[in-house]
C-alpha cells in the first residue's frame, strides 16, 4: 500500500514537473547598462515575471556594465534598469519568448526638480501625494514605478530626484478633498531646476453612504465602493497612478453603517455595497464641493 | 537548413518585438499591483558610530547634531533612500513634526544612559510601530480600450488576479544614517526570508490588500552593530486607466 502511494506521489510529482516544464519559456537576457555618453553604469536590473505568479528578482550589473540573467518568459517579462542619478528605463519581452535576448539600456542623465501644488486661488496644498509618470507620446504608461508617492510640504512644494532630462513625464497629484489631477506633459531641459505649478482646480464632492439591512438597521463592517465616471468619459486622468484614489474609492462601513468619500469627481457616480448575502448599488450625480447623502438598502 | 536560418534569426526577431511592443495605443486599462515593505520592532544596540565621525564628538554636535541621526532604507521594494521615517527611531529631536531618531554614536554615548537609550532598561534602543520603507507598482493585464471595443477583448481589469501569487524571493533592508550634505553613512544590511501573498476576491476594480506575517532577520552584514527588526509585505491592486462601461450605465 505504502509502495503504491509512493509510486502515485512520484508519478504526480513527475507529471507536475513535466507540466511545468511544458509551459516554461526559458530565456537568457544579456546586455549592458550605459549612460547617453556611452559610459558603463553601476546599477541594478530588476526582472518582473508575469503570470499566475508575479515574481521580481534583482540583479546587479557587473563592474563593466554587463548583465546576464536566466529567467522564464512564459507569462511575459518586464526588464527594468536603474542607476543612481539617472531616470530608470524598462523593456518588455513578450510572453512565450525563448532563447537569447540581447537588451542594451541607455539611461539619460537625471537631475533634481522642484515643483509646487496649488489650489485654484494659488495657495499651496500641503500633504498632497505626487508621483512622476514617464509617459512618452504615443506609448503606453511605463509598467513599473518605484518609490511610491512623495508628499508636498506645508507650502505645497515637492522635490523629485534624478528626473530624466529630455524625457517626457507627468506629475500625478492627489490630495484629500480634490479630484486627482496631473501636470501637463513636461520635458526638463538640462539645468532646469523647477517645473510649472500644478493647479488642483477641482474641489471634489463628499459622498456619505448609509448602508441598512431590510429591517432598516445599520450594516457595519461592509465594504462599499464608489465608482466615479462609470462611463469612462474623463480620459485625461486615465493614465495617472493616483487616478483610483478619486475615481475608485473603497471604504468599510462604521458601526452606524456609514462611509464617507471625499474628493469625488463631479458627475455620475455608482456606489456599490456587498453584504454577506448580496450586492446592492445606487446611482447618483455628485456636485463639486457639495455633500451628497445616499442610503443603500439591502433586500435581504 | 531553413529551420537553422529561422533559429538564427530568432534573437533578432525577439529584440525587435521587445522594442516595438510599447508602441501601441494610448487609451488602455491595466491592473496596478502595489507592493510595500513594512518594518517594526526595531532595536539598535552594539557598536554604532555613524554619527561620531571625523572632527570629534564635540565638533559633530555643533555641525551634525551628534549623536542623533535619522535612518533611511534601501530595499528590494525601493532603492530610494528618503529623509522620512523609513526605519523610525524613538527620539524626538526637534518636536513631533520631525522624524524620530536613533543615537547613532553608541561608542561616544555608551549605555546605560536615560538621555541616549530608550526605556525600560536604557541600555538599548527600541521603536515598535510599523512603518513603510519602500513601495513599488507594476502594471499588469494591460488591455487596449480600442481592442476591447472593436474586437471584444474582455476588460477583466484586476479580476483575473484572484489566485495570483506575488512573490518576493528575498527581502533585504540596507540601513543608512542620513547626513547632509556629506552623504549617507552605511550602518548595515539586514536580510529576511522571502515573502508571498495570494490575491483573493479581486474585482475588475481592485484586489483587497493582502499581508504576510512578520518575519525576522536571517543574517546581517555587521558583527559590531546589533540591529534587529521584523518585516512584512503588503500587496494590493487597483485599476488604472478605465475603458468605461457605458452600456452598464445607460441600461438603468
Amino acid at each position: 500500500m505504502t509502495e503504491t502511494k509512493f509510486s502515485f506521489t512520484r508519478q504526480l510529482a513527475i507529471a507536475l514537473f513535466l507540466a511545468a516544464a511544458a509551459t516554461a519559456a526559458p530565456i537568457e537576457i544579456a546586455g549592458t547598462l550605459r549612460d547617453t555618453n556611452g559610459n558603463f553604469l553601476s546599477g541594478t536590473i530588476k526582472v518582473f515575471q508575469e503570470g499566475r505568479q508575479i515574481r521580481v528578482t534583482d540583479h546587479q550589473v557587473d563592474a563593466t556594465g554587463n548583465f546576464r540573467i536566466a529567467s522564464d518568459a512564459a507569462g511575459g517579462i518586464v526588464v527594468y534598469a536603474e542607476a543612481q542619478g539617472h531616470p530608470p528605463a524598462e523593456k518588455e519581452i513578450p510572453a512565450g519568448a525563448t532563447g537569447f535576448v540581447p537588451l542594451n539600456f541607455v539611461l539619460p542623465l537625471g537631475q533634481d526638480v522642484r515643483g509646487r501644488v496649488i489650489d485654484a486661488r494659488g495657495k499651496g496644498v500641503p500633504g498632497a501625494s505626487v508621483r512622476v509618470r514617464y509617459h512618452e507620446p504615443g506609448k503606453p504608461v511605463r509598467r513599473v514605478s518605484f518609490n511610491g508617492d512623495e508628499h508636498t510640504d506645508g507650502d505645497g512644494r515637492f522635490l523629485f530626484h534624478s528626473v530624466g532630462i529630455q524625457v517626457p513625464f507627468y506629475v500625478d497629484v492627489y490630495a484629500a478633498d480634490y479630484v486627482a489631477a496631473s501636470s501637463k506633459r513636461t520635458k526638463l531641459a538640462a539645468g532646469a531646476a523647477t517645473m510649472d505649478d500644478i493647479v488642483l482646480g477641482e474641489t471634489g464632492a463628499s459622498v456619505v453612504v448609509n448602508l441598512r439591512d431590510k429591517s432598516g438597521s445599520p450594516v457595519s463592517g461592509s465594504g462599499v465602493m464608489l465608482f466615479a465616471d462609470p462611463a469612462g468619459l474623463s480620459s485625461e486622468a486615465r493614465g495617472s497612478w493616483l487616478h483610483h484614489k478619486s475615481f475608485r474609492q473603497r471604504a468599510v462601513t462604521s458601526a452606524l453603517g456609514n462611509v464617507r468619500f471625499s474628493g469625488v469627481p463631479p458627475g455620475r457616480i455608482i456606489v456599490r455595497a456587498k453584504t454577506s448575502a448580496e450586492s446592492v448599488e445606487q446611482r447618483a450625480v455628485a456636485v463639486s464641493a457639495r455633500e451628497l447623502r445616499l442610503t443603500l438598502r439591502a433586500l435581504q | 537548413m531553413k529551420r537553422i536560418f529561422w533559429l538564427a534569426l530568432l534573437p533578432l526577431l525577439l529584440l525587435v518585438a521587445a522594442d516595438v511592443l510599447p508602441a501601441q495605443q494610448r487609451d488602455e486599462e491595466a491592473c496596478v499591483v502595489t507592493v510595500e515593505g513594512e518594518n517594526r520592532n526595531r532595536t539598535v544596540a552594539g557598536t554604532i558610530d555613524q554619527e561620531c565621525g571625523v572632527g570629534g564628538i564635540v565638533f559633530r554636535q555643533f555641525t551634525h547634531s551628534a549623536p542623533w541621526g535619522n535612518w533611511g532604507v534601501s530595499s528590494n521594494y525601493s532603492t530610494q533612500i528618503k529623509d522620512e521615517d523609513q526605519f523610525r527611531g524613538w527620539k524626538w529631536k526637534d518636536g513631533p513634526r520631525t522624524k524620530l531618531q536613533w543615537n547613532s554614536c553608541t561608542t561616544g554615548f555608551p549605555p546605560p544612559d536615560r538621555r541616549y537609550y530608550s526605556p525600560p532598561d536604557y541600555r538599548s534602543q527600541r521603536s515598535d510601530a510599523p512603518v513603510p520603507h519602500g513601495t513599488r507598482s507594476f502594471r499588469t493585464n494591460v488591455v487596449s480600450c480600442q481592442q476591447a471595443y472593436t474586437e471584444g477583448e474582455p476588460l477583466s481589469g484586476c479580476s483575473s488576479l484572484t489566485g495570483t501569487r506575488v512573490i518576493e524571493p528575498e527581502n533585504h533592508m540596507t540601513l543608512y544614517e542620513l547626513d547632509k550634505p556629506d552623504g549617507n553613512d552605511l550602518v548595515e544590511t539586514l536580510y529576511f526570508p522571502g515573502t508571498s501573498v495570494t490575491f483573493r476576491n479581486c474585482t475588475r476594480h481592485d484586489c483587497p490588500e493582502q499581508t504576510t506575517r512578520w518575519v525576522g532577520v536571517t543574517r546581517d552584514t555587521s558583527a559590531a552593530a546589533q540591529v534587529d527588526a521584523q518585516l512584512r509585505m503588503k500587496a494590493s491592486a487597483n485599476l488604472m486607466g478605465y475603458c468605461g462601461e457605458p452600456e452598464d450605465w445607460d441600461s438603468n
